[in-house]
């Protein structure tokens, strides 16, 4: 199956060149044997309590404030546009209903589209996706969630995906159009509702601190982590970046899968994090790697309390 | 007859090309032969080797004797968004919108630090302060000595 995922085209891209590739492979060996020796750094962790979820930035990065809720953000609207200000609204004025139609909104509806056409095949379909119940209101706001069953964390890109295979056995791999279109359906089904992760359990809270490990871990070329920009504790928050603001990593679960007006395309939270990792010069991993999946967790930890906005557009 | 068929054999070969060439040309140095992109740097991933490369550690480096810089050129190495990029975070001289995590480098030739301080601290900030926001330049080989050199260059003649 065709990709129009920009990830999965480059892997694909690299493949052509099979035999270049087994150079490759020898090469990394070699550097990664010259390189060892010396330890993994990190970003200072923020005492962040995963508890209290996107109300948790109250004692950091002073933004919240001005969007803990609608009317607040309606006060500051004014703040729209203006350099001075606008950074505090966290972009969070993008989330509001009078952000109009966009592209994410045709997107929603050729998701809608094939949801329906998938379910009227397979009623079983909607009932997976759901966890065993048909009402997919409010479905998304529980993931992502621990399956007792296989002990693996679900996304929910990964449980249409494996519905779709028990199911329809149709493959429909996340990260795919396909897949994005159902995810960002059912999602907006449960635009406005708060998220409500079960950051208690016992396996999603394990997840939470290896995402948050990542998170706080510098990669890449740059020696850049997530946190070196987007943690409430750092001093590049609130600063400028050649005229950018980095927002915090609250309530930055909420709008995924979402509209990117700059590629013109909608993507998921991991996708996303794919891309940010290319431009930072860090390998990109495929959306459902278990490194993303407790990226997901954390992230998603930190939004709990924040209504979906479904399709998000930034 | 013959051209339509030439034409069927490039439609196959152009594509394939740009595709090869095009794997290469966006990071030619971190794109070993084809592999996947940045994979000889330290990455998320729990599977891959990646995963369980260290940081490289700090280093105090000297500056090379042999090695002239040029001032044109360091300005736009550092006002390059895939070379320096320092405008993101610094202010500089000839440069718009600079950015302001980072302390304002108008005047840095006022600053009084050596050429050699200037090359060492461009090569790896590590070294003189830990835990620093600013990318290991020259450590993780984003800029060459003559790369350097030529900024050390550029920010000595800001004043």
């Amino acid at each position: 199956m065709y990709t129009h995922n920009r990830i999965g085209a480059q892997t694909k891209r690299a493949r052509v060149g099979g035999v270049l590739a087994a150079i490759a492979l020898a090469a990394g060996a070699g550097t990664v044997a010259a390189q060892q020796g010396g330890a993994q750094e990190y970003v200072p962790f923020d005492d962040i309590d995963p508890t209290l979820g996107y109300r948790a930035d109250m004692e950091f990065s002073g933004t919240v404030r001005y969007w803990k809720d609608e009317e607040t953000l309606r006060q500051y609207l004014s703040w729209v546009g203006d350099p001075e200000n606008e950074w505090k609204l966290n972009y969070k004025h993008r989330d509001l209903e009078y952000d109009d139609l966009h592209g994410g909104h045709f997107y929603l509806e050729e998701g809608e589209e094939a949801f329906r056409k998938l379910s009227e095949r397979h009623p079983e379909f909607p009932r997976c996706v759901g966890w065993g119940e048909t009402d997919l209101v409010g479905a998304a706001t529980r993931y992502p969630r621990h399956d007792s069953e296989t002990n693996t964390i679900v996304t929910l890109e990964s449980r249409i995906e494996h519905c779709a295979k028990a199911i329809a056995e149709q493959e429909i791999p996340q990260g795919s159009p396909g897949n994005t279109r159902l995810a960002l359906y059912v999602k907006s089904l449960s635009h406005g509702m708060p998220i409500n992760m079960e950051i208690g359990q016992p396996e999603l809270r394990m997840a939470y601190e290896r995402g948050k490990g990542l998170f706080y871990r510098k990669v890449g070329q740059f020696n850049f982590a997530c946190a070196t920009c987007h943690s409430p504790g750092t001093p590049v928050m609130g600063q400028r970046l050649r005229g950018q603001v980095s927002t915090t990593p609250f309530a930055f679960a909420a709008h995924f899968p979402t509209y990117r007006s700059a590629r013109g395309t909608v993507e998921t939270l991991q996708t996303r994090i794919g891309l940010c990792s290319r431009q930072m010069r860090v390998m990109p991993l495929r959306p459902g790697d278990p490194a993303y999946v407790d990226l997901e967790v954390f992230l998603t930890a930190l939004s709990n309390g924040y209504p979906i906005v479904s399709p998000g557009v930034r | 007859m013959y051209a339509t068929r030439i034409t069927r054999h490039l439609m196959w070969a152009l594509p394939l090309l740009a595709l090869c060439l095009s794997a290469y040309a966006d990071t030619p140095a971190n794109r070993p032969a084809g592999g996947p992109p940045f994979a000889q740097w330290p990455c998320h991933s729990y599977t891959h080797p990646c995963g369980e490369i260290p940081t490289r550690p700090a280093v105090s480096a000297q500056m090379p004797s042999d090695l002239e810089g040029d001032p044109d050129r360091g300005r736009a190495l550092a006002h390059n968004r895939s070379k320096g990029n320092c405008l993101t975070c610094h202010m500089m001289q000839g440069g718009a919108q600079g950015g302001t995590v980072a302390p304002d480098l108008s005047q840095y030739a006022t600053w009084g630090r050596s050429t050699e301080e200037i090359y060492a601290r461009i090569h790896d900030q590590r070294a003189f302060i830990a835990g620093t926001v600013m990318p290991p330049f020259g450590t993780n080989e984003i800029l060459t000595e003559q790369e350097i050199m030529d900024i050390v260059s550029y920010l000595k003649n800001s004043r």
